[in-house]
């Protein structure tokens, strides 16, 4: 589950509680290091991104599935009487996508692992769940379609830069814009789901 | 860098790399007699592999080949190994460009004065691509989407999420259907009515079809789709003259690139090609008209 080889036999009996807490622990950790934009100098940043990379291939599909639901969740509240459809919807709409930009990085002789990559594309949806919940309490009183915007166009710009500077790691230089085009597209998709 | 190697090979593997005996330095090798020289195949090798390659003497001596990487039997799964895949998506951004402008400019001719222009661009450096198809009809079907909803919301009811997704899902068949379908079933349709290639005397293959092949013909079609994108643009604009006008020129000029690739390209006589032309040009404007009456009404 948490992609480490556990050789202590001790973590069968320990409380359910610390099991979780452990994954919430990881969980966190990677949402930390993918969306936080380093605030340091040009020089260090280049090592951020090694130990990003590094912390990366610890890939696990639980952070993507929890942000997943919870945006799902939020916008089917918010869909009132569609929220059945909307729910599959962004659901769908989430997990084909990032399977989808993924291979397709793949096809262009990207050396991207499709795990590693779902696990990313899945992170980085974090700040549109944010802000879709934001605007969950937002519309019980006000519901203004430029004010969405400003906020979903926010949240959009963030997702869209984490997970792009990690997708244009593994693709050679001359077709990066080919790459980088879906995932752009993905998360334009999302926002869109989630203005309407 | 990361080193996370593909998950569907294409990496070679040690076993699998072109280790060549030394021949300068040892001549027990028998094989070297039928090569231009050692020296040209481990100048190959360690141009491909470096020079560490080479200079290792492995236990056994392999024919240099084109690329490294094992040489896989497709198997049964062949069709969801991303490898196989690839020779489809052999371009870089440059070329996606190149295509994209040149789909949309119908006017060119050939050199030697003849129509296909666009299929002369399109067996360049990588050959036709699955890329552009692909791509531009996911865009088209995000864009059409959006404009409809846009253009409709000027009757903005309680109805109108559900019509939202549905649009998508509406836009999606369609698109679908004209850019993937289509091609489908014309290359089908002239597999099956078109005579077989004669073979040829001398025993060798018979190089089936010449060069209409399904992925040219896919190609084509996506890239022809192209015009419909600023069409779709311009139908946000409330005003029925301007809808119409948008989505017909955008049938008629993605016609001409059809229909100026095809014509010389299969159908032998007047006929066949006019049957093919009139098959092509009705078709785009069935879908001119799905496209105006499902989504702007």
């Amino acid at each position: 589950m948490d992609g480490a080889i556990d050789t202590t036999p001790s973590t069968l009996d320990e409380p359910i509680s610390e099991t979780i807490m452990r994954d919430l622990r990881q969980v966190s950790s990677k949402l930390r290091v993918v969306l936080i934009p380093s605030k340091k100098n040009t020089i260090s940043s280049r090592y951020d991104h090694e130990e990003v990379l590094k912390q990366l291939k610890d890939w696990d599909l639980w952070g993507p599935l929890l942000v997943c639901l919870l945006l799902s969740i939020f916008l089917s509240v918010d869909a009132g009487s569609q929220g059945a459809l909307v729910f599959s919807a962004v659901f769908l709409v989430v997990w084909s996508g990032a399977a989808i930009v993924t291979i397709n990085a793949q096809l262009l002789g990207g050396t991207i692992s499709f795990f590693q990559s779902v696990c990313v594309l899945g992170y980085c949806v974090f700040p549109l769940t944010v802000v879709a919940g934001v605007l969950l309490i937002v519309h019980t009183f006000l519901k203004s379609l430029i004010f969405d915007s400003i906020f979903v166009a926010l949240a959009f710009i963030w997702s869209t830069r984490a997970s792009v500077v990690f997708i244009g790691q593994f693709i050679s230089e001359e077709r990066k814009v080919l790459a980088v085009f879906p995932v752009f597209f993905f998360y334009v998709f999302l926002s869109w789901m989630i203005l309407i | 860098m990361s080193t996370a190697p593909a998950s569907f090979g294409g990496t070679a593997d040690d076993d699998d790399l072109l280790l060549l005996n030394d021949d300068v330095n040892d001549n027990t090798v028998g094989w070297d007699d039928g090569l231009s020289g050692g020296m040209d195949s481990s100048a190959v090798l360690s141009s491909i592999n470096g020079p560490a390659a080479s200079a290792t003497g492995g236990p056994g001596a392999q024919a240099p080949r084109a690329q490294a990487g094992p040489k896989r039997n497709p198997g049964l799964c062949w069709c969801f190994d991303v490898a196989s895949y690839q020779p489809y998506f052999n371009v870089d951004t440059i070329d996606v460009l190149e295509r994209a402008i040149e789909a949309l400019k119908v006017w060119k001719n050939k050199e030697d004065g003849g129509g296909g222009y666009f299929r002369e661009v399109l067996g360049r450096k990588g050959g036709p691509d699955a890329y552009g198809p692909f791509w531009i009809s996911m865009t088209l079907v995000f864009t059409i989407s959006v404009t409809s909803n846009i253009s409709n919301w000027f009757h903005e009811t309680e109805a109108a999420i559900e019509k939202d997704l549905t649009s998508l899902l509406h836009a999606f068949w369609v698109v679908y259907a004209a850019t993937f379908g289509l091609p489908t079933l014309g290359y089908l349709a002239v597999r099956c009515l078109s005579p077989p290639p004669p073979q040829p005397s001398d025993g060798s293959p018979s190089q089936a079809g010449g060069s209409f092949n399904y992925i040219t013909i896919l190609s084509l079609y996506g890239y022809a789709a192209l015009p419909y994108l600023p069409a779709s643009l311009l139908c946000t604009i409330p005003s029925q003259g301007v809808k119409w006008v948008s989505v017909l020129l955008a049938c008629l000029w993605s016609t001409a690139l059809l229909v100026k690739n095809t014509a010389g390209w299969v159908g032998e006589g007047e006929r066949g090609s006019r049957a093919i032309v009139g098959t092509i040009a009705g078709t785009q404007i069935g879908v001119a008209l799905a496209v105006k009456i499902a989504f702007y009404g």
